[in-house]
């Protein structure tokens, strides 16, 4: 700085002579080196001059930054004259070194600059400032005194080899530092933050190696401290965020003119001091991928790729495992290379592939190989075709798509010992397996059962027709058929069918009057049943049933001799104990109604 | 019988048949000939004329599979099947168009008699069904008047043994019947027609996704709440969605 303004001085003289053909009025200026920054990173504010007067200026008023920005120092100022046609403008510009302070919005007042009762004036910037993980206040807190006294004498760049990619397309960063201070030492504080992007980190020398540039007039010290290649992993605009480096300054003795000073200014007793910086925050913009000309086969893989695949025999039975090895190789992500499309014909038993792969990472080129096994083992003899295997990529360079086709794989199976071998294992469903690669079946050139659409049988009016109908038809049926048994009388009929359970109404009946011990009414009742019995079966009239008549019917019947006897001696003893009552004992009575009940089973079954 | 009754049925629609059978032969024609988009036509053109068959659902079905629109031929394929149960060309058709559905629905696992009982129950077409059980309860009733007039006992006997069966195969006919019944009134089914829906949690536009659909899934349609469908997949997930993103079988 001291230099500077010398030199300053010096260009003054030289153009006060010239001073008179200035005639452009005064003009301010103000830029910032980015608009959008974060806490804690630096602010380069930059104050320009132009027109008449501008190097008569000092240096112009510092605007209040409201505390969004704490200034940390000013960069000296550089004055810069240029002749065109004779036409002399001279340009005089002053820097000025902030850090974000806190996280906002706030808008850079303008910069006023008089001269000669003229007033000039900025516009005014609006600045963003973001809130990021920055390196620890503690950490900072020290750094802020180096870097007033230090300047833009140690920065941290970040050089991306483009900016505007497709997902999946390589970007080498790299981290270089600009150092115009002596450093002995620097550690890595705060490793970069690289969401949406897949990171290959690059292996770097331990001793970093240093070149020298001159940069604004400023001799640096350059040195690549740290290389990655990043995939994006999405699209839209993504960010490389800072990668912040703590290192160790010398710094310079103020006594340096000093003959004997340089004595004292070495490491050792050096004084050092901790400083931490900070590389800018780089935003690289992820474009989809074209729409023309896209394969199907197209996976989302960008490089430069060949494919190849091979079979390990051609000649197997059916019960041997055969290899079938696809490699992809060449430039590009190869840990997210996804799979090539491979075709195994469902006789093979298959399994899923194993992976394998090979990278190299010189230079942040990321190349290499990925293999894939498939262990496939033939079920039935014959001649199997594994389809050519088909891969497609993006040649980002070319910015065109590319698709990759292997040569068709012809297997002699031929049939094995074993037995062979069925089951899982394939990633299709036994079911999809079956139909895949099949096509429908051909459509009906007939169509015959036409219905109104929606037709429900159940809600028309023939179902309740059929429903109700055939109830009616049976309604009818049943009267119709008393209205016959009426008309033709044949009672003979019914009371033979009746004769039995009357009989049996009547024995019961006897039963209970047994129980009550009246006698008389119990043979009553048990001659009745006997005889009503016979009368019903036959049909004709109980009252006017005479024994001969009732015997020659029987005899007609073929009944069996022992019990017509049985059944009229029963009668007969049932009529005289009915009439002429004697006293009968309880178990009398009790045998004459079992001999009832058997007479008229027995009789049931004859007639 | 069927065919009796269809016939005594469309007796109003005849003046249809020759136009019917027109527009389904130019379906046909079309089809053969690989022009897909005027076989749909012509056979939508029956539909409109408001007739429908199980051969033209699966004309249409079959036609829309061509056009790569998996979910109308998937609607098609079921409406064929509901029509006629037992063709094992509307199967497999359906199979195949299932297997472009992005979605995999698992089945809940069926047991034996479960799926049996299911195959049993499904296994006939509605109307077919009705048939059935009309001739079986008309034969019951023929067999009682018979058993009021039969005379003879050997015919007697013989009509005295027919009664119980039939009238135990009238019950489980009429049980099948009432639960199918039940089932067409009540029970509705949609396929997704939407390339991805999403299921919400509520009936409302805004309301939370839960889970996505795609094209060609079979979902059974349980409530309806002005423009939203609530549905449920085999695998009892439960959600609603937006009408017009569905059609119903």
């Amino acid at each position: 700085m001291v230099r500077l303004s010398y030199e300053i001085k010096l260009l003054a003289l030289f153009i006060a002579g010239a001073s008179a053909a200035l005639a452009q009025p005064l003009s301010v200026t103000t830029t910032v080196n980015q608009t959008s920054i974060a806490v804690n990173q630096q602010l380069v504010f930059t104050v320009e001059l132009t027109g008449e007067g501008a190097q008569k200026v000092g240096q112009p008023e510092l605007p209040d930054m409201g505390g969004y920005l704490t200034f940390l120092g000013s960069g000296g100022s550089s004055q810069n004259i240029t002749v065109v046609n004779g036409k002399m403008s001279v340009s005089k510009s002053f820097t000025f070194y902030y850090l974000a302070a806190k996280p906002g919005s706030m808008t850079i007042p303008p910069v006023t600059v008089v001269y000669k009762n003229k007033t000039a004036a900025s516009q005014p910037i609006s600045l963003t400032i973001t809130a990021s993980a920055a390196p620890s206040p503690s950490t900072q807190g020290k750094s802020n005194n180096a870097q007033a006294s230090s300047g833009n004498k140690l920065y941290l760049r970040t050089i991306v080899n483009k900016k505007s990619v497709y997902p999946n397309e390589a970007v080498i960063v790299t981290y270089r530092i600009y150092a115009a201070v002596t450093i002995s030492g620097y550690s890595i504080a705060k490793l970069t933050e690289t969401t949406g992007f897949w990171v290959e980190d690059v292996e770097m020398p331990q001793q970093p190696q240093t070149s020298e540039q001159v940069l604004n007039g400023q001799r640096y010290v350059t040195a690549d401290i740290k290389k990655m290649t990043v995939f994006p992993t999405s699209l839209g605009k993504r960010r490389i965020g800072p990668l912040s480096l703590q290192c160790e300054v010398k710094q310079q003795s103020r006594r340096s003119r000093d003959p004997f000073g340089s004595f004292f200014d070495d490491s050792f007793f050096g004084r050092t001091v901790r400083q931490t910086i900070a590389s800018p925050i780089v935003e690289i913009n992820v474009k989809p991928f074209p729409q023309e000309n896209k394969p199907a086969s197209f996976n989302g893989a960008v490089g430069q790729f060949k494919l190849n695949a091979s079979i390990d025999k051609t000649d197997v039975n059916t019960d041997e495992a055969v290899t079938l090895k696809v490699t992809l190789s060449g430039v590009g992500n190869i840990q997210l290379l996804p799979k090539p499309k491979v075709h195994i014909p469902a006789d093979f038993e298959q399994y899923e592939p194993t992976v394998s792969q090979k990278i190299d990472r010189t230079n942040g080129v990321i190349s290499g190989a990925k293999t894939f096994e498939y262990v496939l083992v033939p079920r039935f003899p014959g001649e199997q075709r594994i389809k050519p295997v088909t891969f497609s990529y993006f040649d980002a360079k070319a910015g065109s798509y590319k698709t990759l086709q292997t040569k068709e794989i012809v297997i002699n199976v031929a049939k094995g010992k074993g037995q062979i071998v069925r089951g899982g294992g394939s990633g299709l469903s036994k079911e999809e397996v079956k139909y895949v690669g099949q096509d429908i079946r051909f459509i009906k050139v007939q169509s015959e059962d036409y219905q109104p659409i929606g037709y429900r049988l159940y809600k028309s009016f023939v179902f309740y027709l059929l429903l109700i109908a055939p109830l009616v038809i049976l309604g009818v049926a049943l009267v119709y058929q008393k209205h016959l048994q009426k008309l033709s009388g044949n009672v003979a009929y019914a009371r033979s069918r009746k004769a039995n359970a009357v009989a049996m109404k009547r024995l019961s009946k006897a039963k209970q009057l047994l129980n009550e011990d009246s006698q008389k009414e119990f043979f009553a009742e048990v001659s009745n049943a006997l005889a009503g019995f016979a009368a019903d079966k036959l049909n004709k009239a109980k009252a006017g049933l005479i024994s001969n008549e009732l015997e020659n019917e029987f005899k007609k019947r073929r009944l069996d001799q022992e019990l017509t006897k049985e059944y009229f001696d029963l009668i007969r003893f049932c009529d005289l104990q009915r009439f002429a009552p004697s006293s009968v004992k309880k178990e009398e009575m009790q045998d004459s109604y079992q001999a009832a009940k058997k007479v008229i089973i027995n009789l049931e079954k004859a007639l | 019988m069927k065919v009796y009754l269809i016939t005594l049925l469309s007796l109003a629609s005849l003046a249809f048949a020759d136009q019917t059978d027109h527009l389904f032969q130019q379906g046909v024609q079309a089809y053969q000939s690989g022009d897909y988009a005027k076989a749909i036509e012509s056979f939508q053109g029956v539909l409109q004329l408001g007739q429908e068959s199980a051969a033209l659902y699966f004309n249409l079905g079959n036609a829309y599979y061509k056009t790569d629109d998996i979910a109308r031929a998937i609607v098609n394929y079921e409406r064929a099947k509901r029509l006629d149960a037992h063709d094992e060309d509307i199967d497999f058709n359906l199979q195949i168009a299932q297997l472009r559905v992005v979605d995999k629905i698992p089945t809940p696992e069926m047991d034996y008699f479960f799926k049996l009982w299911q195959d049993i129950k499904n296994g006939i077409s509605m109307n077919l069904l009705t048939i059935l059980a009309l001739a079986v309860y008309i034969l019951l009733i023929v067999l009682w008047i018979m058993k009021l007039f039969a005379k003879r006992p050997a015919l007697q006997n013989g009509v005295r043994y027919a009664v119980t069966p039939t009238l135990i195969v009238l019950l489980l006919i009429s049980l099948l019947f009432g639960l199918r019944l039940h089932e067409d009134l009540t029970t509705r089914y949609g396929v997704i027609l939407a390339h991805k829906v999403a299921v919400t949690s509520s009936p409302a536009a805004d309301a939370t996704e839960v889970f996505a659909l795609h094209e060609g899934v079979k979902v059974r349609i349980v409530a309806t709440s002005g423009d939203f469908f609530r549905i449920r997949l085999s695998d009892g997930k439960d959600g609603w969605v937006q009408a017009e993103t569905l059609q119903i079988i």
